[in-house]
């Protein structure tokens, strides 16, 4: 636990950077638009770049706890998004670039699933350097 | 305290690598020309001329009507008689009624490519032609009425002008707009084509 502790709150900055970057990337230069449900994900992972980078800076545990249903809420709907997916179901949320183009990460991967293997890492590393509970 | 620093120094490290990475990207994809694809479209001149200019317009589209019948004349003259540059019109239609229009005007240039220009100020100098049959009205000085019929009905332009619209949206992104010049991949205002092209010019000189 002396790891997460250490590192937790940095790694899942990390992990929030590359997310945003990956995702503006795919909008703003490659032009694929987000449909909704990406939208509502990046709502959750976006402000996570500036609040987990001064938390990670200043070594501030308080902030996993505000960061940690915004984690929750984001798995939420990645789950929905990559199960609609699977299923092959066209929601009215989803947006023509993603039925359209299926892009996928690595030609095989969809999105979502990276979008929900993300929250739940992030949600992993937050929680498990939270502080001890004082007894 | 030392293990402190640690943390301060890599998110500032690693801050500055992500604002440096995004700087990059941006900066490749402003300043690097775009490809595009010319292969089918409306070209005018020498094709094998160094410098060609490319326009994203839309037929219906009265900034690019003013341009064509104002800015183009002279960039004929100077640049694509004289074998300097090829002229190359990528059309859209997405204003409303357009399709009509450049369904008809890719008709004139496939059947008779030199009245093409004359075909469209026609149709310009006549505000608000609506229908087919207007359309077809003026063009039968041109060309063969009854290829026209069967080109028009054919419908292989919607796919051809369908394709166009999304190569446009992936070229122009944000800055979707007509009419747009490119010469040589880089995005041009309408007002500095004169002066793009002779810098190329000069370049090439040296």
């Amino acid at each position: 636990m002396n790891f997460f502790r250490r590192w937790g709150i940095f790694l899942s900055w990390i992990i929030a950077i590359i997310s945003t970057l990956v995702s503006l990337y795919y909008s703003e230069i490659l032009n694929f638009k987000p449909c909704e449900l990406c939208w509502y994900q990046r709502i959750c992972i976006f402000p996570m770049v500036v609040i987990l980078g001064i938390a990670a800076y200043k070594q501030d545990r308080h902030v996993i706890i505000y960061a940690l249903p915004l984690m929750v809420i984001g798995a939420v709907f990645a789950l929905y998004q990559s199960i609609l997916m699977q299923l092959g179901i066209e929601s009215f949320l989803c947006g023509l670039d993603c039925i359209e183009s299926r892009i996928k990460l690595f030609k095989y991967i969809d999105f979502s699933i990276i979008s929900l293997v993300g929250f739940i890492v992030m949600f992993l590393l937050l929680f498990f350097s939270r502080k001890k509970p004082v007894r | 305290m030392k293990r402190n620093n640690i943390h301060k120094i890599l998110v500032v490290f690693t801050s500055g690598i992500a604002l440096s990475l995004m700087t990059i990207v941006i900066i490749l994809d402003i300043a690097f020309p775009k490809k595009i694809d010319l292969d089918n479209q409306l070209h005018f001149g020498n094709s094998s001329a160094p410098i060609k200019i490319v326009v994203f317009e839309d037929f219906r589209c009265k900034y690019c009507k003013i341009l064509s019948q104002e800015v183009l004349p002279g960039i004929k003259e100077k640049y694509i008689d004289t074998n300097i540059a090829s002229y190359h019109i990528i059309p859209l239609a997405f204003i409303c009624g357009s399709k009509k229009l450049a369904n008809a005007a890719l008709c004139v240039y496939d059947l008779n490519k030199d009245k093409f220009f004359e075909y469209l100020n026609l149709v310009y100098a006549q505000d608000d032609i609506e229908t087919k049959e207007e359309l077809k009205q003026i063009a039968k000085d041109f060309i063969d009425i009854d290829m026209f019929d069967q080109i028009l009905d054919e419908k292989k332009m919607e796919l051809y002008l369908e394709n166009n619209l999304k190569m446009a949206k992936k070229i122009m992104r944000k800055g979707f707009m007509v009419p747009t010049f490119y010469i040589n991949g880089i995005k041009v205002p309408e007002d500095k084509i004169d002066q793009t092209i002779k810098m190329l010019l000069s370049k090439d000189d040296q």
